[in-house]
């Protein structure tokens, strides 16, 4: 009733209007300032009354208006302009976007919108233009260095590798500490990243199925307050990714883009040519040393029984690697009309890598399509079909993996041009691995993924200030691996077969459900004071199964299907969890300065027992905008100033089936390669479980504080984020070790606490700008440091990951994840004992050797525009954060190392010479005097049992991303059929810096995706892209 | 009014069935994929399965290259670290882990879960000793009254292993009462891999193992003799091993992931382990004819044997290396290289890997009861016993009948010389027998100084052990622990001087 009145006064009004003025008819394209394109949807009004207007898909308006008005024109993103209407019928406007978007609305979790000036805590958001950047084919990798808080680590350069991202640090210990991913309101699976130590090959994180290209924008919820509506998943965090959708009144449009890029292995080590295989100077052609004598062309019986006359190659180890490329095609279509808009596009990503029989294949289809079928009751759907297909190569700490001993074969060893295979397929190689071309050749690996991400949803205004939302959703993936070990391969490859080969095939089915009802109710209590308040519920139903069979000891060659093998062992699983979460968001705002945001959340798991399955936690976050409540600050030097501060708890539910002691499938295994697997000789067998149940589990979880501001000066040409947080993880739930002499080994527990403090900043400015030029630049910089403040009673360490020694592992009042492994003797004064003969002793008694947490992360990013030109480049700099490299350690040892050979090994007469002598003390207290060889010095120093020197500063300083492209200006492109035309070139990891690590680039981990960081085992190297993009729009 | 009473009623109604249904909805937490009671006879299976295993796994790797019977092979891997005596707290985790989590929580379990089937009761209560004697005469101190409680007890009290030891006896006499029981619901058959659940021949390990344990006390137990001369009467001649059919080990075949651990580690880990210098000049000394069972020859086909020496290159593989003995028969031909040693352990030649893991044998018996007669004027004579011995681990190894005489016949053949110097050629051949078992010779030379090693001049102490650190799992998670002081702490019967 009140509605109808109201529009009836404004139609009075309106008439009166035109019954006082003298009318005049004006009209005019509406274009953006920065690509000369027509807008279409800007509001037209006459300021003061309700006279307005929209333009057109063609960005043009017209309009009756009194004379002498003034006409406002606006968009969302772009300044607010307004002219006098004189004489003149026809007004072209150019807008100018808006530096700042005061009225900016950012997705929250939940999908829900909020402008976020009334934001009580830090999220960011990375739109298309800066994801795509570098070309990467995993959406993760994108990320690195954009964002203040989160930290990015590939775990290789191989195709298809995973990434870690960790947000605000760690808040629990053997748990995911991966962040929450949702697409288009809907969170997806990112698991599967890990990777096995000891066999297998470098997993990916399932969010590579994703295709950057139909990212509209990601948002990163940091900590806690940000994601708490998201509950039990999102503790660490939430990744939230908008798809590009069509826009109404948008016209129809066809994008095309095409990027194509090489990838080069980004650091090789730097290799001694000039000593052969051998040990104490002498040539021997099976040890996998280079201690040998100098190579002078002197003749020596090879490992084939020929003599051959000795020489150097010193591309052997190069030559294993080719360029790789990395090819993107995409093609969007776009229809829209006024009440509904329609995009569909198909994606097609192909990667080889840089080693044969690495690739990826990918191809992403999508529809996202909104129909509004009354004023009232609008219809969405975005669905996503993705197929993946993959190939790999071994990696790990075994015999098949190429590197496993491959990046120091020695100098005279002529890879390529020696047989690497007999005639019969059999490998050939002069040491006790698989020679690295024939295990690249045979022991593949190869995955298909079919996944379908998609929701559809009903958006219904019931009344002006009540919306009534529904989504319902789902990830649905099926993931066919195959692995294949060829008869003869020596490591533990796919299968652990031992030499007579196998075959491993995996069918997995993942399901996951989600449901979500949002009731969103917005008013205004008073003129100065209003509220949003939404409750909603979200059931999660997630399904997963699993089967495979491993057949061993194969007959045919290279035959690959489970017919081929003699014996089989068949496995298969199943789980299921369920989820109901109900929740409420209220936001009270007083006079569009000062906001009040409050959560409440409670979620009822089915992974804890009855008992406690049902949990609540709130967060209270609320955002001062001081610059609007006290409007004489704002001058000149402080344009803008807000201040947040927020508190919130998120509770996480327990692992699955954890409330119970299970029996298993008996086995033995001992961590050396001897395994028995049931049924044993056709006996079945059942081992009562190492992992004892606890029925009294209870959720466990994280608290945050976080105070921070928004500021900007100089008329927004210097912005400055600050937020400091602090965060306290309590209850954590872990497998707790337990004295094994009790008959279990484990129990999952409610033990832990970890602390996280962080800092982080972010410092954006124009330092230049003119008509034509423009500079941008924004600096990140991410300081952030978990404390473990409590394991379990009695449990004086976790390993989190690696081996007996080294590993990495939580001890109470160290930072997470630190490095253990075997030290050198030290007397009471820390220096080092050397034995008699001069050399180190091994300390019996592990410690720590290193911490993997940076100090600090930095991202530079630039935006240089001139005229048409873009150049966009992001550098990205860690500081500190020790890592574990089995390579160089091994590349010292061998004599392969540059290093080794830093001084002639032998004197004229052929005797090794004595040039080192270990810093410290004998035996006896007295200083080392004793010089030792240089075969001594490296071989016992990097020794492989010696953990300590193994240990580097991982520091970096790259080059991440750089982008140059060129936008034709239209003028060019009117007599073509493109609407818009970009060109350019790109790159990622252009140029590195490691101030710390020799031979390799530090970014690598052999436990992939993981809690544990920093670890490198004969691990593949990093890559490199470069290549040319063009974008059309038609 | 009437209206928002119907609303009420209808709502709670609704909430009411929403209520159960979600309830159904979040009962989701029992594994639709695994079990939590297990029958008996496939934990049985599984606990047998892993003695076997277990001999042939870390803890022969560590008592073996300790004892010189096997050398580390290659700079850095463990098992040339573990020949140093770096045998640091965490090597041992995996081993303490399936001793105690595996193979005795299983056998707990089967002791726990067999009322009326006192067959099962009786067979798991004599591996669980056997199992423990493992654990003692490497650790010593470790807990029994209170192990295997969980999730009763996590942190178990460590035992004085002097009060252990007499728990394992009384453990294996009551094994023998359960075996002696008319009937059993459930009797176990070949699901047992070790005996194929043969009762007469479980009796007679129990008592066999017995006669270990007590042996085992000779230096510490001034009552020794009597304890002894006790046991072999009153079991008497046909209560013990009668031959080798009788041996405790477990059959292992030739089936992927089915084979002996110790032939599984020579495929998996590469020119890592080879024999040793100290056993193989002590079998050369005496020419003795199991070396060719035992060893491969080099220079290959010279018919010599070399094992490798403390000191030699980590590369080097110019050695003689273990055999059908330990590794099951010969498939292939051997691949070698000029100088004569085989490339690799994989390459050739190749074994079925079907050998038996060996644990205590029908030789080790006569050598025992050797001894006894020697020093404690048990039954004898030892002459007899020892040549019983030589006589039962050679034609186990393979060695014909003939040259088990004539073996027999030369001075190694006889017991010559003083009560030492007697002791001293029972324990050496015992040595050389028990070739491939886990603990025994190292136990051995700990009572008797025998055979008389030299300890490794590289290594990172300058004695043998005496018994491993704790394992750094248990250390870790159980508060009654305090790591040992160093390898040299004794086991309580180890009193030698």
């Amino acid at each position: 009733m009140k509605k109808i009145l109201l529009k009836t006064v404004a139609m009075l009004l309106f008439t009166m209007q035109i019954a006082m003025a003298q009318n005049v008819s004006v009209s005019g394209t509406v274009t953006s300032r920065d690509d000369g394109q027509p807008i279409p949807g800007v509001s037209v009004v006459v300021k003061g009354t309700t006279i307005g207007t929209q333009t057109d898909v063609s960005g043009r308006y017209s309009l009756s208006v009194p004379q002498g008005s003034t006409l406002v024109f606006s968009f969302i993103t772009f300044a607010v302009r307004e002219v006098v209407v004189g004489n003149q019928t026809t007004i072209n406007m150019v807008l100018v976007p808006e530096q700042r978007q005061l009225s900016e609305v950012v997705v929250t979790a939940l999908g829900i919108e909020k402008n976020k000036k009334d934001l009580g805590y830090g999220v960011t958001t990375i739109s298309s233009e800066e994801l795509i950047q570098g070309r990467t084919t995993n959406v993760v990798n994108a990320l690195a260095g954009k964002v203040a808080g989160v930290r990015i680590s590939s775990s290789n350069g191989m195709t298809g590798s995973g990434s870690s991202v960790f947000i605000r640090g760690f808040t629990t210990i053997t748990g995911s500490n991966q962040p929450l991913f949702v697409v288009d309101g809907i969170p997806i699976d990112n698991g599967g990243g890990a990777m096995a130590l000891q066999n297998g090959t470098s997993n990916s994180n399932r969010a590579i199925d994703i295709n950057q290209e139909d990212i509209e924008n990601v948002t990163v919820l940091k900590g806690p307050a940000a994601a708490a509506l998201y509950g039990s998943r999102a503790a660490n965090g939430a990744i939230i990714i908008t798809t590009k959708k069509g826009k109404r009144g948008e016209k129809s449009k066809i994008e095309f883009s095409n990027s194509t890029n090489i990838i080069q292995v980004n650091r090789f080590p730097d290799w001694q040519n000039e000593y052969s295989q051998g040990v104490n100077g002498a040539f021997n052609a099976n040890a996998n040393l280079s201690w040998g004598p100098k190579i002078t062309g002197q003749t020596v019986t090879n490992f084939l029984g020929q003599q051959e006359s000795l020489q150097a190659f010193p591309d052997n180890i190069r030559g294993l690697f080719k360029n790789g490329s990395n090819i993107q095609n995409n093609l969007v279509f776009n229809s829209s009309s006024d009440n509904a808009t329609y995009q569909f596009s198909y994606g097609n990503t192909r990667e080889t890598g840089v080693l044969e029989n690495n690739e990826l294949s990918r191809n992403n289809f999508r529809i996202n399509t909104s129909n509004k079928l009354s004023s009232k009751l609008l219809t969405t759907a975005s669905v996503q079909y993705v197929n993946l297909t993959g190939q790999k190569t071994q990696t790990g700490n075994q015999l098949s993996n190429p590197f496993f001993r491959g990046w120091f074969i020695p100098p005279n060893i002529d890879l390529q041009g020696l047989p690497f295979e007999d005639a019969a397929g059999n490998q050939i190689y002069f040491d006790g691995t698989d020679n690295p071309i024939w295990t690249i050749k045979n022991n593949l690996f190869d995955e298909e993924i079919n996944r379908i991400i998609g929701n559809v949803a009903l958006n219904y205004d019931a009344l002006p200030w009540l919306n009534i939302n529904y989504k319902i959703g789902g990830d649905f993936f099926s993931q066919v691996r195959k692995g294949f070990d060829q008869i003869g391969a020596r490591g533990g490859a796919n299968v652990t077969a031992g030499g007579a080969g196998g075959i491993i095939e995996s069918n997995a089915d993942s399901r996951d459900l989600y449901s979500y009802l949002n009731v969103t109710a917005k008013r205004n209590i008073t003129d100065d004071l209003s509220f949003t308040l939404t409750v909603g519920n979200e059931i999660a139903d997630r399904r997963f199964v699993f089967e495979q069979i491993i057949g061993r000891q194969l007959v045919v060659r290279s035959f690959r299907n489970i017919s081929n093998a003699v014996s089989f062992s068949p496995s298969n699983g199943s789980s299921r969890q369920t989820l109901i979460g109900v929740y409420g968001d209220l936001i009270l705002n007083y006079k569009g300065y000062l906001s009040l945001n409050l959560t409440g959340r409670n979620d009822f798991s089915s992974t804890l027992p009855q008992q406690s399955r049902s949990f609540f936690y709130p967060s209270v976050a609320t955002s001062f905008v001081l610059t609007e409540a006290v409007p004489s600050i704002k001058g000149k030097g402080l344009s803008y100033a807000k201040l947040i501060a927020n508190y919130a708890r998120v509770g996480k539910d327990a692992p699955l089936y954890a409330t119970d002691t299970y029996f298993g499938l008996a086995g033995s295994a001992d961590g050396f390669g001897p395994t028995i697997s049931f049924p044993f000789n056709g006996l079945p067998g059942f081992s009562l479980g190492n992992q004892a149940g606890n029925p009294g589990i209870e959720p466990e979880f994280t608290a945050s504080f976080e105070v921070g501001g928004e500021f900007s000066f100089l008329n927004d040409r210097l912005g400055l984020d600050v937020n400091l947080y602090k965060s306290n993880s309590t209850n954590i739930i872990f497998n707790v070790p337990v004295a094994p002499s009790s008959g279990s080994t484990s129990q999952v527990r409610n033990a832990g606490e970890l602390e996280t403090k962080g800092l982080e900043l972010l410092l954006k400015g124009t330092p230049f700008k003119t008509k034509n030029f423009a500079w941008n630049t924004a600096i990140n910089f991410t300081k952030s440091r978990t404390i473990v403040k409590k394991l379990a009673d009695g449990v004086p360490n976790i390993v989190l990951a690696g081996f007996v020694t080294p590993n990495i592992r939580l001890e109470p009042g160290k930072p997470y994840g630190i490095l253990f492994g075997t030290v050198f003797q030290r007397d009471a004064n820390g220096n080092q004992v050397l034995n008699a003969q001069g050399l180190p002793i091994l300390d019996p008694i592990t410690r720590q050797i290193g911490d993997t947490n940076p100090d600090w992360l930095m991202g530079i990013t630039n935006d240089i525009s001139y005229k048409g030109f873009n150049l966009s480049f992001l550098i990205d700099i860690r500081k500190g954060g020790d890592v574990f490299s089995r390579n160089i350690g091994d590349l010292r040892r061998s004599g392969r190392a540059i290093e080794t050979a830093e001084f002639e090994r032998f004197d004229a007469m052929g005797n090794p010479t004595r040039p080192y002598v270990i810093p410290g003390v004998n035996q006896m207290g007295q200083p080392n005097t004793v010089a030792i060889t240089a075969e001594e010095y490296w071989g016992r120093l990097f020794a492989f049992g010696t953990g300590e020197s193994y240990v580097f500063d991982g520091s970096w300083v790259r080059l991440r991303e750089a982008s140059l492209s060129y936008t034709v200006p239209k003028q060019f492109l009117d007599k073509t059929p493109f609407g818009r035309l970009d060109i350019g070139v790109n790159g990622r990891n252009l140029f590195s810096y490691f101030p710390n690590f020799p031979h390799f680039d530090p970014e690598t981990n052999a436990l992939g995706v993981s809690n544990g960081q920093g670890f490198e085992f004969n691990g593949l190297p990093q890559t490199r892209n470069y290549g040319f993009f063009i974008r059309a729009t038609f | 009014m009437k209206k928002i009473k119907y609303i009420a009623v209808g709502l709670l109604a609704s909430s009411m069935v929403l209520s159960t249904s979600c309830e159904k909805f979040l009962d989701q937490n029992k594994d639709p994929d695994r079990i939590l009671v297990a029958p008996i006879a496939q934990v049985l299976t599984s606990a047998t399965v892993n003695v076997g295993f277990t001999g042939g796994s870390d803890i022969h790797r560590f008592t073996s290259l300790i004892m010189q019977q096997n050398a580390g092979r290659q700079a850095g891997v463990q098992t040339s670290s573990f020949e140093t005596y770096l045998i640091q707290p965490t090597d041992q985790g995996n081993l303490w882990s399936s001793l105690h989590a595996g193979t005795l929580a299983d056998l707990e379990f089967i002791i726990q879960n067999s009322a009326g089937s006192p067959w099962y009761t009786g067979i798991a209560r004599i591996l669980k000793a056997y199992t423990y004697s493992l654990i003692v005469d490497t650790w010593g101190d470790v807990p029994f009254d209170e192990g295997l409680q969980s999730p009763n007890n996590f942190a178990p009290k460590v035992d004085d292993d002097a009060t252990i030891y007499p728990k394992l006896i009384a453990l294996l006499d009551q094994g023998i009462a359960d075996l002696n029981q008319a009937s059993s619901v459930l009797v176990p058959a070949a699901n047992e891999t070790i005996y194929q659940g043969n009762r007469v021949r479980y009796r007679k390990f129990a008592n066999t193992l017995k006669l270990r344990l007590l042996l085992q006390q000779s230096e510490s137990n001034p009552g020794v003799a009597a304890a002894l001369n006790a046991h072999i009467n009153a079991v008497g001649p046909t209560g013990f091993f009668e031959s080798n059919a009788d041996n405790f080990q477990m059959a292992f075949v030739n089936a992927a992931n089915a084979r002996n651990p110790i032939h599984s580690f020579e495929v998996a880990r590469l020119n890592q382990f080879f024999p040793h210098k100290t056993l193989v000049d002590l079998m050369n000394s005496t020419t003795d004819p199991r070396r060719p069972f035992y060893f491969t020859d080099f220079p290959f086909g010279s018919g010599m044997y070399k094992g490798v020496n403390f000191g030699a290159t980590p590369t080097d593989i110019n050695f003689s290396r273990m055999h059908t003995y330990i590794r099951g028969a010969q498939l292939t031909a051997a691949v070698t290289n000029a100088a004569g040693g085989i490339v690799s352990s994989v390459t050739g030649p190749t074994y079925t890997g079907a050998a038996p893991q060996r644990m205590l044998t029908f030789a080790e018996y006569n050598f025992m009861r050797a001894e006894a007669a020697l020093r404690f004027g048990a039954p004898g004579p030892a002459q007899t016993f020892y040549a019983a011995g030589i006589t039962a681990s050679m034609s186990d190894a393979g060695v014909t009948s003939g040259n088990i005489t004539a073996y027999l016949a030369t001075p190694r053949g006889v017991l010559a010389g003083t009560q030492n110097d007697q002791l001293r050629m029972i324990i050496e051949e015992k040595y050389v027998a028990n070739y491939g078992v886990p603990v025994q010779p190292w136990s051995d030379w700990r009572r008797t100084g025998f055979p008389v090693l030299v300890p490794n001049p590289n290594g990172v102490v300058n004695f043998i052990p005496r018994s491993l650190f704790y394992p750094e799992n248990e250390v870790n998670s159980n508060p009654n622990f305090n790591q040992k002081s160093g390898m040299n702490v004794r086991v309580f019967w180890d009193t030698r001087p």
